[in-house]
């Protein structure tokens, strides 16, 4: 069982690995040992609950290590959906009022949906931000005495 | 308004753990889960998640292990609270009386939770 837990520990971070894998590894050999001395009952909530922790603080530190990473990938989804959004052929035909007439309509360049696009995406990118401050702030008190 | 904004309870808990005096992770956990009575049994990764935020902070510290350690524990750290820890457990402690104090002058508060 200790080796299955060393094996899934790799999938941290490396530098959560370097700094508490050791100590994670030793911690968790004395609680399997401990509830496996109160019966398999015990031994079973153990290794449920160490699953349950290990999954939720994988993705826990991964996200504090990659927060750049994933608001960036975010970005490129969101752009990439205003792409398709405010494609120009969606312009021509759906964004006329009225009936739909296939008259002259002035054609949008790419460089020019790309222009609005990114403009577009200003506000997701300060709702990102901000909300990452949020959540910095609720693990820490900004404050210290 | 209080100078601190609220501590999660994992950081709550490790804070109140370290009060007591230097500890090695496993004994933080046990002392976590002995403070709760069982209600709160901290896993190996958000242990010690929580304790690589506060050392980033600067409210605990790593320390060397005491002397009187047996071999197996000389493979852990020791942590220990330092003073801007605690006046942040002080603070929350506070913040915490405050709200209590204001639930129980609440008539909407069932009498049996005002004691």
């Amino acid at each position: 069982m200790r080796h299955a837990y060393d094996t899934l520990l790799r999938l941290y971070p490396e530098a959560f690995r370097r700094r508490y894998g050791v100590e994670m590894s030793l911690d968790f050999a004395d609680g399997w040992n401990e509830a496996r001395a109160n019966g398999p009952t015990a031994a079973l909530a153990f290794a449920t609950r160490a699953a349950g922790d290990l999954a939720v603080s994988l993705v826990r530190e991964w996200i504090r290590g990659s927060r750049l990473a994933i608001g960036a990938a975010a970005a490129a989804v969101t752009l990439l959906l205003w792409g398709l959004a405010l494609r120009p052929w969606a312009w021509k035909w759906d964004i006329q009022p009225g009936p739909r007439n296939p008259g002259p309509v002035a054609d949008v360049t790419a460089g020019q949906l790309l222009a609005l696009a990114a403009a577009a995406m200003i506000p997701v990118i300060l709702v990102l931000l901000f909300a990452t401050r949020m959540v910095k702030r609720r693990e820490l008190p900004r404050r210290r005495l | 308004m209080p100078a601190y904004q609220p501590l999660t309870p994992a950081v709550f808990h490790v804070l109140l753990a370290l009060a007591d005096g230097d500890k090695h992770g496993y004994a933080i956990m046990k002392s976590v889960e002995e403070h709760t009575a069982g209600t709160l049994k901290m896993g190996a990764g958000t242990l010690y998640g929580t304790l690589q935020r506060l050392t980033d902070a600067g409210w605990v510290l790593e320390v060397t292990p005491p002397q009187a350690v047996s071999v197996r524990d000389e493979r852990r750290r020791f942590y220990r609270l330092t003073s801007d820890g605690r006046h942040a457990l002080g603070g929350e402690v506070r913040r915490l009386e405050d709200l209590v104090r204001i639930a129980r002058r609440s008539r909407g508060v069932p009498k049996t939770a005002r004691h």
